[in-house]
């Protein structure tokens, strides 16, 4: 029998949760560096490979080594959200490339989707509860 | 990255600021000085920001040598530099730092300068404080799952 909780909606929203956490530290990390000279922006980007993994399209590549890359279809546990710096140039003179509308308004953007996964997490504990409620009367 | 190290990225955020503000009221307030204990008139100063993380393959072998943790993310204050432009000259004949021509040498402060500084190491500070309230309500909606 599976787990009650190893339903994919589940790990989906755990891995989104994970992801937007991480995202509003490196966030956080570019606006406090916005007036370092040089500094590049950075960013997390997981929903990209979340999708992938939710697509059943393509073979599962066999991980049955510590050094093998994982190829061809991941399973959602082998997502991990990935820091990338930005390198693209900027307008500014000092080569600072942080744009402090787009941090901050991306940074509300990840605020609301955190929320958004944690409300429908609770959702999906509220419906479970209820079947455990109701099956007992 | 926990939360609170999110926090602890604006907090230094913030430190950063202040101090770069606390520079910036020391060569607002000293604008007129002519004399300084190493003699001469003031130099205008300069906070120099650098980021905390490290990027350089020596500072990568490191932390896999000695398994110490990561840098931690953020900002700080490199070192305070002094701005070495000309000072400022003008004609001033019964000041008694004057010269023999007449000319005192003023601080090279330039109020306008000092003052956009300041608004831009307020905005940035205010940028800051707005990171840390998302990083709190993103805590506080964390620790209502499953309530």
């Amino acid at each position: 029998m599976r787990g009650i909780f190893a339903q994919p909606t589940f790990q989906v929203l755990e891995k989104g949760i994970e992801g937007s956490t991480k995202r509003q530290g490196v966030l956080t990390n570019n606006i406090a560096n916005v007036d370092t000279p040089g500094f590049k922006r950075s960013d997390v980007t997981f929903k990209g490979e979340l999708h992938k993994a939710l697509n059943k399209k393509g073979l599962p590549g066999e991980v049955t080594h510590h050094n093998h890359r994982p190829i061809g279809r991941q399973t959602l546990s082998a997502v991990h959200p990935q820091k990338q710096r930005d390198y693209s140039t900027s307008m500014r003179e000092d080569g600072n490339n942080v744009d402090i509308e787009l941090e901050t308004a991306a940074m509300a953007k990840n605020g609301i989707y955190h929320s958004t996964l944690t409300q429908q997490l609770n959702n999906k504990f509220g419906m479970l509860r209820t079947v455990i409620n109701e099956g007992r009367r | 990255m926990s939360i609170f190290n999110t926090i602890n990225t604006s907090a230094s955020g913030l430190t950063a600021q202040r101090l770069r503000l606390d520079v910036i009221s020391e060569n607002i307030a000293n604008v007129n000085t002519t004399r300084t204990e190493d003699g001469g008139p003031y130099r205008r100063k300069e906070a120099v920001l650098a980021s905390k993380e490290e990027d350089s393959f020596q500072s990568f072998l490191r932390s896999s040598i000695n398994a110490e943790k990561k840098h931690q993310p953020g900002v700080k204050v490199s070192r305070i530099v002094e701005d070495q432009s000309p000072f400022v000259q003008k004609y001033q004949p019964d000041h008694p730092d004057a010269d023999e021509n007449g000319i005192v040498q003023k601080p090279n402060v330039n109020i306008v300068t000092e003052m956009t500084n300041m608004i831009s190491a307020n905005r940035s500070y205010e940028a800051n404080v707005t990171s840390i309230n998302t990083a709190k309500s993103m805590a506080m909606k964390s620790l209502e799952i499953g309530r």
